[in-house]
């Protein structure tokens, strides 16, 4: 009698679980949608379609979860459109390559930021360079450089040939650019005279090629070429730990926004992107936030 | 068979096809007219401009990270200008001359081997083009003038003069062929030379036809984006000499466009220029058909 009272419960207490369960899986239809940042957009498609790849439907991820296909979206628009269609939830996630400002984090109420990595940029240039045999640069030297006000290597250090230097630059539309103009121009202008190399390749191709160019590029990749000589800015070399402890500072935060609590499913996917995700997040050239979490 | 016309089912599909067709045009037509709609919408050219035109013409530098930022396309469409101005004067008579000697100098077997390259020519991507002036012509530039960066106005102009030149050529080679065959036997008939006939007779006759050919060389080079914007260097200084860098409307549109506020000022003046180009190249076009339609009549008559 006892025993089948206990198992009577047992059973009611499942199926209320399962009922759960179930309302659970009717509001989650197995379809996560993600927007934002251009900067962050391949970044999370490539996570999106290896977590896909990796599990293929929901139950595989944790088996309680319903077994219903994996569809992850993830679109662009920008930062800003990112953290708006957060808010009024035109997407589960947002992405943003930029920190919040005070009224959107109103707006937003009470919401989830998860910090996934660091855009970086360093000053480099060819280890043929003139420039390469000098290891820091200040604020005011990069400055002068990119304005135009220093024309030749000799006016950055008197013992530098009297050769003209050549700015290299992103397109003005790239977060990097934003970075150079607002932390070190700042009431400055880029000289009309640089060149405006539209992707991240070509601009580490003219580096690697051009000895008389100064450029910045993503700190990781510019780390990794052997044939560029990167800076040190105000003292500080762009290691991934520098990067991270903020010691050097020209960097941008890299966020994902979830309005509330993000849903069990939705905290999966961030968690790999927190996770397997770092290594593409290192392949497509930014910090990896990892090493010290 | 007018009295049966709502019963016969061969006119029933007839009026099918009619019907679809008239669709599909008017479908396509409303396209370009939507666009041009579009762009100028966009552009707020109408009302609402923020900048005053001379100012966005000729007066201010491109500078949208300033403060204040100003917008201003000068080396935009000097740029532009200068590139396919250099890339016409060049293909134009190299492509007459091709096209010339594929319709009456060139023997069956040469025809048939220049023929199907210029059309290979004309089917490569313009990144490719743009990369085969990187490596070749950049490179040596920098060497043999002793430039900072190879990048420069003149490269981008040479490139486009390639690949403006198969179309160019094979309009030109049309245009020579489709002049009548009696003149050139009557001109033979009174023992003048090749050279005669070609000149005083093939010329003159073929001229409408040509000068379309410069007009497409013409459209086509002034939108050409991926390669100059490879090749000139993408500065927003204005260029002074043909080894300065710069930086054409196509290239400005396919630098600046993708994360542009939209609405801003900057927005409005990119698609200001989109439409300043669409417009010159609207009617070049139009400049095509009504010489086309002139050369046609000619042949006829």
């Amino acid at each position: 009698m006892r025993r089948a009272m206990i198992s009577a419960a047992l059973l009611i207490c499942l199926t209320l679980i399962l009922t759960v369960r179930a309302q659970e899986a009717k509001n989650f239809d197995g379809t996560i949608r993600i927007g934002g940042s251009t900067t962050l957009l391949p970044v999370i498609a490539d996570c999106a379609s290896q977590f896909m790849e990796k599990y293929g439907t929901w139950d595989k991820v944790e088996p309680s979860f319903p077994k219903t296909r994996i569809l992850i979206y993830a679109t662009g628009g920008g930062s800003g459109f990112g953290i708006k269609a957060a808010t009024d939830g035109t997407v589960n996630i947002g992405m943003s390559s930029r920190d919040l400002k005070n009224t959107e984090k109103a707006q937003l109420g009470q919401h989830k930021e998860v910090l996934i990595s660091k855009d970086c940029l360093a000053f480099a240039v060819n280890k043929e360079n003139p420039l390469s045999k000098i290891d820091n640069l200040t604020r005011e030297k990069i400055a002068q450089i990119f304005s135009g006000e220093a024309k030749t290597f000799k006016d950055i250090d008197p013992s530098l040939p009297n050769k003209p230097i050549l700015v290299q630059m992103r397109d003005a539309a790239g977060g990097s650019t934003e970075i150079v103009k607002t932390m070190i121009l700042k009431e400055k202008n880029f000289t009309p005279n640089a060149i405006q190399v539209p992707s991240q390749g070509a601009n580490l191709k003219k580096l690697e090629t051009n000895a008389n160019t100064i450029g910045y590029l993503s700190s990781v990749i510019a780390m990794e070429s052997s044939l560029l000589k990167v800076f040190k800015y105000e003292g500080v070399t762009p290691t991934n730990e520098n990067v991270i402890n903020g010691q050097y500072q020209l960097a941008r935060p890299l966020l994902l926004l979830v309005k509330g609590t993000p849903e069990p499913a939705w905290q999966k996917f961030i968690d790999f992107v927190l996770n397997d995700g770092q290594t593409i997040i290192q392949e497509h050239g930014y910090v990896p936030v990892k090493t010290l979490r | 068979m007018t009295r049966h016309a709502f019963l016969n089912p061969a006119d029933w599909s007839e009026l099918t096809v009619k019907a679809l067709s008239f669709l599909a045009l008017g479908v396509g037509v409303s396209f370009l007219l939507l666009m041009i709609v579009f762009v100028l919408r966009e552009s707020s050219l109408g009302s609402g401009f923020a900048i005053n035109l001379f100012d966005f013409l000729v007066r201010h530098p491109w500078a949208p990270m300033a403060t204040p930022p100003t917008h201003g396309i000068l080396h935009a469409w000097i740029s532009t200008l200068i590139i396919t101005g250099l890339s016409l004067v060049l293909a134009i008579p190299l492509g007459s001359g091709i096209g010339l000697f594929l319709s009456e100098v060139a023997p069956r077997w040469a025809q048939h081997v220049m023929r199907p390259a210029l059309e290979l020519l004309a089917g490569i991507p313009a990144v490719v083009y743009g990369f085969f002036g990187y490596v070749t012509l950049v490179r040596n530039f920098e060497k043999w003038f002793d430039m900072p960066a190879g990048e420069c106005i003149l490269i981008a102009g040479l490139i486009l003069t390639v690949m403006v030149l198969p179309f160019v050529a094979s309009t030109a080679a049309e245009a020579f062929r489709s002049v009548a065959q009696d003149l050139r036997e009557m001109a033979y008939g009174f023992g003048v030379t090749q050279l005669y006939i070609t000149r005083r007779i093939l010329v003159r006759k073929a001229l409408p036809g040509l000068f379309a050919a410069v007009a497409l060389g013409l459209a086509r080079a002034l939108g050409e984006t991926l390669a100059v914007l490879m090749l000139a260097g993408n500065s927003v200084a204005v260029p002074h000499s043909l080894l300065d860098r710069g930086q054409p409307i196509t290239a400005l549109l396919a630098t600046e466009l993708g994360e542009t506020v939209v609405h801003s000022a900057k927005y409005q003046a990119l698609f200001a220029s989109g439409f300043i180009l669409m417009i010159v190249v609207l009617g070049i076009n139009v400049m095509i058909w009504i010489v086309k339609h002139r050369f046609l009549e000619h042949s006829h008559a």
